[in-house]
């Protein structure tokens, strides 16, 4: 359904929420001059990671010098990029370990806390007994008062007959663990939704409203919700954390709370590439968590009820539901909005398939989704082109963020890995003949070298974060644990940049994508 | 535990972006060839590049050995070098040595392509009968013909001479491989470059000053000549004692390496590691 063009020229806070603008998902929601402002903002990620390749081959062929100069300078930031980055990495492994073993219990003996209750949402598809249940043992494990927490079981209609029996089978055999249970049915077919995520929760969100927080006089304000992935397993002391954290937010309607996604469910049975791709993505958030400015929600991640409510729930229309529900509100306060980074983890299932190709396949489609994220850009410039209350400071530095961060997926690991030696190629014999043709692929080889060296602390982190061994593994597991990061050069090209860099593309012509369920195979 | 606070992250960042500012002027100054001199003055230097096809070889610069070849490196990069003239040298035990005498430029990387051929070749007649089986004999043998079969090998490499013969007017005065031409003037070769000076072989520059043609010198004149199999750089050249390779490169004197040394033998390139060799009427092949 296209959406008017509203004709007011300031928009700001929860006037922007009431706007046509803020439910926008593409290009086709528009009309007039605002569809073609949306679709060249949409265009634009892949405009400038095409612009780049494109860019550093006609150079090498036009200018080689200047080529090889930009791709040693290049090579030089992106060792120290690493660098930094390891830092960040470095220091929040370690407060990750002080929060996982703190007595978070302790932490909230002198705060009020009883009024508070988790509302817990989880959707799923078509996934097992074995995962759903997963998830909701690990519920009532976790050292929280379960009669405080509300579980909302998201189905799809869609999923038919099979979905709905595993649903009836967990509601009976933990419901009465929690204080509240519910099943939510999302209809199939809902004009103006994308079959989603999204969807799914907003749905469920509101149905919980509407089934348990309403009849029972919760209010809102008191109500911390977690969208969970169907197969987010929390730790232990994961509530207790979270209301620490809800507690002592000045404001904590101002903003979300975000985990670090372990991906250990089932670390031991996933193959080394889907191992060395997931924990990537683990230290990916961690690294964020030291950067709480940069720091989007992400996957499973925990707000109020009110702020949610306020806002109308989760997009319904798009992809990327986790992190555009940061920049729906991040829009609606008028910037004034962040997410606290918890520093603790839940655990989720590493891309496994029955087979190496499926799962490589799946890890592919996964990252492509991820990825699938830069459709947030145009949403993003698109609403602080329309609410003037937004700092202009603000505007630019999440602008010059969220672009160089889709950027650099995209195009980063292409031009370290192929575009160092284009000038050598296409340079020509009076640039091949030249010291600096000579010393290019050197420096280049070098700097990467030393870039590497950076994977000897990602492999210790790793391990470190490892479950228990099983006992049928063999005592050298631990040893192809640490040796799997060799795999790095190659799984940051082909299920990093090159996903990226398909799903820019398709935003670029407009060949948008749906919402790819990632299957949980369990051996 | 609090997260990295603000200030130490900036003052991370400035560290970082410190040294992103010092060291990129200083890396592409290393990348191009700027060293830092006896005096403590920046000099601008240049390289050399030699290839070897062999592994095993010992490539001297001067006197000094620069490295020995091997299986996965039978190339040589040497760079810091000052501007000047270096000789270079590639030796192997059993093989005709190499040299030559190489002028390095600023900023640029000298290209040398060695070519090592074995001290003594062995050539293999091709008989022209076969006896009655698979014995192969000679074809002086006392015995009669009538108990012989001709050998098609024979007959094959025979009508490769005869074939060119039919055309030996231009072929053996012109030679054309892509844009380069050989060209044989009353004895004496010339090479000829007839693209554009940006993908002109490296002999024909120096310096990025390029010529148009060179002359092959060679001790008496050169009867037959053709390109030696995969190389652009390199010519057969059948003189009146015997076949040679010799470089087209005349950046210092070219070297010429003996082949066969059997006077009045005519040639043809028969693939990339043979060569048949006519000597009246006996033929041979030889393995290059």
């Amino acid at each position: 359904m296209a959406l008017g063009k509203v004709f007011i020229s300031t928009i700001s806070g929860m006037d922007y929420r009431k706007s046509p603008y803020f439910s926008v998902g593409r290009a086709s929601d528009l009309t007039g001059s605002d569809r073609l402002l949306y679709r060249g903002l949409e265009m634009l990620p892949g405009l400038l990671a095409w612009g780049t390749i494109i860019g550093t081959i006609i150079a090498s062929f036009f200018v080689p010098v200047w080529a090889a100069y930009f791709i040693i300078a290049f090579d030089l930031y992106w060792l120290l990029k690493n660098a930094y980055l390891s830092i960040h990495l470095r220091h929040n492994w370690r407060r990750i370990k002080y929060n996982v073993s703190l007595d978070w219990k302790k932490m909230l003996s002198n705060m009020k806390h009883e009024r508070l209750i988790h509302l817990v949402i989880l959707p799923f598809y078509t996934e097992s007994l074995e995962v759903v249940g997963q998830s909701i043992e690990a519920l009532t494990k976790v050292r929280y008062d379960q009669k405080k927490m509300a579980i909302v079981l998201a189905s799809e209609e869609s999923a038919g007959e099979g979905a709905k029996e595993i649903a009836e089978t967990i509601r009976k055999k933990y419901a009465h663990f929690f204080g509240h249970f519910l099943i939510t049915v999302h209809p199939k077919g809902t004009p103006g939704e994308m079959a989603g995520k999204g969807s799914n929760i907003s749905y469920a969100a509101e149905d919980a409203r509407k089934k348990i927080l309403d009849p029972n006089g919760i209010s809102y304000d008191d109500t911390i919700v977690s969208a969970f992935d169907v197969d987010t397993v929390a730790y232990k002391d994961y509530f207790l954390c979270l209301t620490w954290n809800f507690l002592t937010t000045p404001d904590p309607h101002k903003v979300s709370f975000q985990p670090v996604p372990f991906y250990n469910n089932n670390i031991w049975d996933a193959p080394a590439l889907s191992r060395v791709v997931a924990a990537s993505s683990t230290f990916w958030q961690m690294i964020q968590q030291e950067r709480p400015e940069k720091l989007a929600t992400f996957s499973s991640h925990s707000v109020s009820f009110r702020s949610l409510y306020e806002i109308g729930y989760w997009q319904k229309n798009m992809v990327s539901e986790d992190s555009r529900i940061f920049w729906n509100f991040f829009l609606a306060r008028n910037g004034d909005y962040s997410v606290i980074p918890m520093s603790y983890p839940v655990s989720m299932d590493a891309n496994l398939a029955s087979s190496f190709f499926q799962t490589a396949k799946n890890i592919y489609k996964q990252h492509r989704r991820w990825s699938w994220g830069a459709e947030n850009i145009p949403y993003i410039l698109f609403g602080f082109i329309k609410n003037k209350a937004i700092p202009l400071r603000t505007k630019l530095r999440i602008s010059f963020n969220q672009i160089e961060g889709f950027w650099s997926l995209a195009t980063n690991p292409i031009m370290i890995f192929f575009l160092g030696w284009l000038p050598v190629v296409l340079g020509g014999d009076f640039f091949n003949v030249s010291i600096l043709s000579y010393n290019l692929p050197f420096l280049t080889r070098n700097l990467m070298i030393v870039s590497m060296l950076g994977l000897i602390l990602t492999g210790i982190i790793f391990i470190s974060f490892l479950p228990d061994k099983p006992k049928e593994r063999s005592r050298f597991s631990k040893v192809y644990m640490a040796l799997q990061w060799i795999l790095i050069p190659f799984t940051i090209l082909i299920f990093g940049a090159i996903p990226g860099l398909d799903a820019q593309t398709r935003l670029l012509f407009g060949k948008y994508l749906g919402f790819w369920v990632t299957p949980k195979h369990r051996k | 535990m609090k997260p990295l606070s603000i200030r130490r992250r900036r003052v991370y960042l400035s560290f970082f972006s410190l040294i992103f500012i010092i060291s990129i002027p200083l890396l592409i100054l290393y990348a191009t060839g700027y060293r830092i001199g006896d005096a403590l003055n920046i000099v601008r230097t240049g390289g050399l590049y030699v290839s070897v096809p062999y592994s095993g070889a010992q490539v001297f610069i001067g006197e000094t050995i620069m490295k020995e070849t091997s299986i996965f490196q039978k190339n040589i990069f040497v760079q810091n070098l000052k501007p000047g003239s270096y000789d270079v040298r590639v030796l192997k035990d059993g093989l005709q040595a190499w040299s030559k005498r190489l002028m390095v430029f600023p900023q640029t990387v000298t290209e040398g392509y060695a070519f090592l051929f074995p001290l003594k070749l062995v050539l293999v007649e091709i008989p022209e009968f076969f006896m009655d089986g698979t014995e192969k004999i000679a074809t002086s043998t006392m015995v009669s013909k009538k108990n012989f079969l001709r050998n098609p090998e024979y007959r094959t490499a025979l009508l490769s001479f005869a074939t060119t013969s039919t055309a030996s007017t231009s072929e053996d005065v012109l030679k054309i491989k892509r844009k380069l031409s050989l060209e044989n003037r009353g004895g004496t070769l010339y090479a000829q470059w007839k693209g554009g000076p940006d993908s002109a072989p490296h002999y024909f520059c120096v310096n990025q000053v390029c010529k148009d043609e060179i002359m092959i010198k060679t001790k008496s004149k050169v009867r037959k000549f053709d390109f030696f199999p995969g190389r652009d750089d390199l010519v057969i050249v059948a003189l009146s004692d015997g076949l040679y390779v010799t470089e087209i490169d005349d950046r210092s004197q070219q070297n010429i390496q003996l082949l066969v040394a059997v006077p009045m033998l005519d040639f043809r390139v028969q693939s990339d590691e043979t060569l048949l060799i006519k000597e009246d009427k006996k033929l041979y092949t030889l393995s290059i």
